[in-house]
């Protein structure tokens, strides 16, 4: 029978990456609370039959979000043989306070101090035995960054769990709590597992809702319980929840006076703390965090001379994907004979289609790569706390922001991170307007309009994710107003790391994760819809015979772009350009990369590449004019998402009424956005002309300003 | 002959790419989420979860 071991302690102490360090996985590890919002399992490396169990994080025993109680459920109902516990060295008061409560669950428990190693640097000192000693545990150092002191605890943690030998709970309880415990455990203890007593006892004395219901007890039973709590509760002048709280605390301060040494003065600013002073200023917080975009989105995306991404980006899409590819591919097929039509599919729909996509990899690397950097060092949990103050001051939970940053990656885990709200008014407000943040997905989007129409220039990519900021927020006042979503915002409680030197294992394996599964979409998902289009463009009716045709305005694919155009016209999409461009939305929601490919495919058909191969991109500038292509690009990166994010909106909301009122939501304010910017910013640019959408983009304007500036809906105005 | 080859070539690999999204499907996965398999796995894993216990 296999062992389990649960990795238990609060959010962002480090449990994932142990996780990895233990059982050779590759979960992905964020510097910020709330990564891990599901339990994981993996086999422990150098032992058989060792499970090991990743649980999110959790502050307490006594759940309040989703992923709290995941891990609560785990702990009490799935009994695992040990809990390794992970405390963060660097803040052990606050991390004690679980510890606390996983020894009255009766379980072995070896505890790990990680980032031992920043204690060090700190000049601080924990007196491991002494704290063994008071914990009543054994207590090992670690560093899960340096994989430093991992295997004495797993050796550790291992023994316990096979010989199921625990050490005495702490006595952390004293005089009339320790009598009220007493005698709730001698009225229940026929009522739970014996080995849970303690910690039935204490749930139970803490009027825990979710225990009082398990346990069921007698009627009688409960009054003599309530009793005893009552009792306590007027002797000690507080309420039972806080009793318990206050003596954890007690305990916790009196055992750290004695076990761990502060260097320095009490209050001692540290390095964290100066940089913070500076990077989460009132002032300056903001503009830094532009700059911050600003730079990371030049060097991936930009025209200058430390524009990397762009180099990489401009030599795969003229020489690799321009030159190399195809005239090998052209050699191939030359030499095997194959017919035209095959030729035509190899060449213009896969080639075109796939290599268009593959052409931005090195760019999606680069931005990747500085991401990772700044979520290694802690700088994008900064980023969190700077949003929270600004979400606040317009009625938003700050909590929005967590999922906001998991989906500059993948919208799909940005919408599953919602689950960390626990008001679900503001965990709706947050599905519905986490897929605005430009994904890795979209990149491509971006990387073509910023590289074909504006010369490279990294304003055009930072605008596009500060447009994804601006829309969240604008939604969430907006939608806020409105009944189904008012109500006072969840509080948001997050530790800000210290910052320490980004790990390269964690920065390259996480820049080669999103690497991988972008070269992975382009080579299944995008592959299979480029032969589709290829087929449907490459296709049509003619006098009323289906055959392949030359010009591809008369192709099937265009008869279905032209058909639906038309809804379209509003946002600049006219002439030639306007069935191109509206295919291109559609097959983006198949994935967002699948628009690029569209316009690989669409603007390759005709064959008339240069050498260079490049001349595509010129074409797709030539359609679109700057207005145009920057109008086109806020509707995709604001419309409905992909449908794998649809799914995952479709899991989080959990009614069809939700999500499809959702992707409605977000298509409709895509569509305004962009009409707006098209018809106003292009009559003020001479890119549009005076009409009727003009006077429609005003009212829509007006109509959007009245809808964020407007009373909303307050519970409190209707008591 | 050419037209075969080129054609079988293809076909392999469409066959793989479709493989590769079923088994990130069936794998709890999903081909449309650009490094997020494992949050997937685990939420679908999540949802076949409650949708067992809702059997039961």
């Amino acid at each position: 029978m296999s062992i389990k071991i649960a990795l238990a302690g609060n959010p962002n102490c480090g449990k994932t990456s142990l996780f990895n360090v233990l059982t050779g996985s590759n979960q992905y590890v964020g510097n910020w609370p709330g990564v891990t919002v599901e339990k994981k399992e993996g086999g422990l490396k150098g032992y058989e039959d060792v499970i090991i169990q990743d649980l999110p994080g959790i502050y307490s025993l006594s759940p309040y979000s989703p992923e709290e109680v995941v891990t609560r459920t785990y702990l009490v109902n799935q009994h695992p043989d040990a809990i390794l516990n992970i405390i963060d060295g660097t803040n052990i008061e606050r991390n004690l306070y679980l510890t606390t409560q996983l020894l009255d669950l009766g379980y072995p428990v070896v505890i790990a101090v990680n980032m031992m190693d920043l204690v060090r640097k700190n000049g601080d000192n924990i007196d491991i035995e002494k704290l063994s000693k008071a914990m009543g545990c054994p207590v090992v150092e670690i560093s899960a960054l340096k994989n430093e002191g991992i295997d004495a605890a797993v050796e550790k943690v291992v023994e316990l769990a096979k010989n199921h030998t625990h050490g005495d709970a702490p006595h952390v309880f004293k005089g009339s709590v320790e009598h009220a415990l007493a005698h709730i455990e001698e009225s229940i203890e026929n009522s739970v597992d014996k080995t849970y007593l303690r910690w039935y006892a204490i749930k139970l004395f803490e009027r825990d809702e979710i225990v009082q219901q398990e346990v069921n007890l007698p009627a009688d039973v409960m009054a003599h319980v309530e009793q005893h709590i009552r009792d306590c509760e007027a002797e000690m002048d507080d309420d039972a929840e806080s009793i318990v709280a206050d003596s954890r605390y007690s305990y916790i301060s009196d055992v750290c006076s004695r076990a761990v040494k502060k260097s320095g003065e009490k209050h001692r600013v540290t390095l964290s703390g100066k940089i913070d002073k500076i990077v989460t200023n009132r002032v300056l917080a903001l503009p830094i965090f532009a700059g911050v975009m600003f730079l990371m989105y030049a060097i991936a995306m930009g025209g200058y001379s430390f524009s990397i991404g762009t180099m990489g980006t401009d030599w795969a899409n003229d020489v690799l994907f321009g030159q190399w590819v195809p005239t090998l591919f052209d050699s191939i097929l030359t030499s095997l004979g194959v017919s035209g039509w095959l030729y035509g599919l190899v060449m213009d729909g896969i080639v075109a289609g796939v290599g268009a996509v593959l052409g931005f990899v090195p760019q999606i690397l680069v931005l990747s790569f500085l991401l990772s950097i700044l979520e290694d060092v802690g700088y994008m949990s900064r980023v969190a706390f700077i949003m929270d103050r600004i979400l606040r001051k317009f009625g938003l939970s700050g909590k929005s922001i967590i999922p906001m940053l998991v989906a500059t990656g993948c919208g799909v885990p940005g919408i599953l991170a919602s689950r960390t709200i626990e008001q679900e008014n503001d965990r709706k407000i947050t599905v519905m307007t986490t897929g605005f943040i430009p994904c890795g997905a979209k990149m491509p989007i971006i990387g073509l309009f910023a590289g074909a129409v504006f010369g490279n220039s990294p304003l055009v990519a930072t605008s596009a994710f500060f447009i994804g900021v601006m829309a969240v927020v604008i939604s969430g006042v907006i939608l806020k107003k409105f009944k189904a979503f008012a109500g006072k915002p969840a509080p948001f409680v997050m530790e800000l790391p210290e910052y320490h030197l980004p790990s390269a294992r964690n920065v390259l394996r996480s820049t080669y994760d999103r690497g991988m599964d972008f070269v992975k979409r382009a080579t299944t998902i995008v592959l299979l819809s480029s032969i589709v289009l290829w087929f449907l463009q490459g296709y049509g009716f003619v006098d009323g015979a289906f055959m392949a045709v030359e010009d591809p305005n008369v192709s099937l694919l265009a008869a279905i772009g032209k058909a639906i155009a038309w809804i379209f016209y509003p946002l600049g999409w006219a002439g030639e350009m306007a069935w191109k461009a509206t295919i291109a939305t559609f097959t983006g929601l198949i994935a967002k990369e699948q628009v690029v490919s569209t316009f690989g495919t669409l603007y390759n058909f005709a064959g008339e590449l240069s050498e260079a191969g490049d001349e595509i991109w010129a074409m797709v500038a030539a359609d679109f004019g700057p207005v145009r292509a920057y109008s086109f690009m806020i509707f995709q990166l604001l419309c409905a998402p992909c449908f794998a994010a649809m799914g995952a909106i479709r899991r989080e909301m959990g009614n069809m009424k939700w999500t499809v009122g959702t992707i409605a939501y977000m298509c409709g304010f895509a569509y305004v956005i962009s009409m707006i910017v098209y018809q106003l910013a292009g009559l003020m640019l001479g890119e549009a002309t005076l009409s009727v959408f003009t006077f429609i983009a005003v009212a829509a304007l007006i109509a959007l300003i009245y809808l964020v500036c407007r009373k909303g809906y307050s519970p409190e105005d209707k008591k | 002959m050419g037209d075969i080859i080129v054609i079988s070539v293809i076909l392999f690999f469409v066959g793989l790419a479709v493989r590769s999204m079923w088994k990130d499907h069936k794998n709890g996965g999903c081909a449309g989420c650009s490094g997020c398999s494992h949050n997937c796995g685990s939420c679908h894993s999540a949802c076949r979860m409650n949708s067992n216990k809702a059997k039961a």
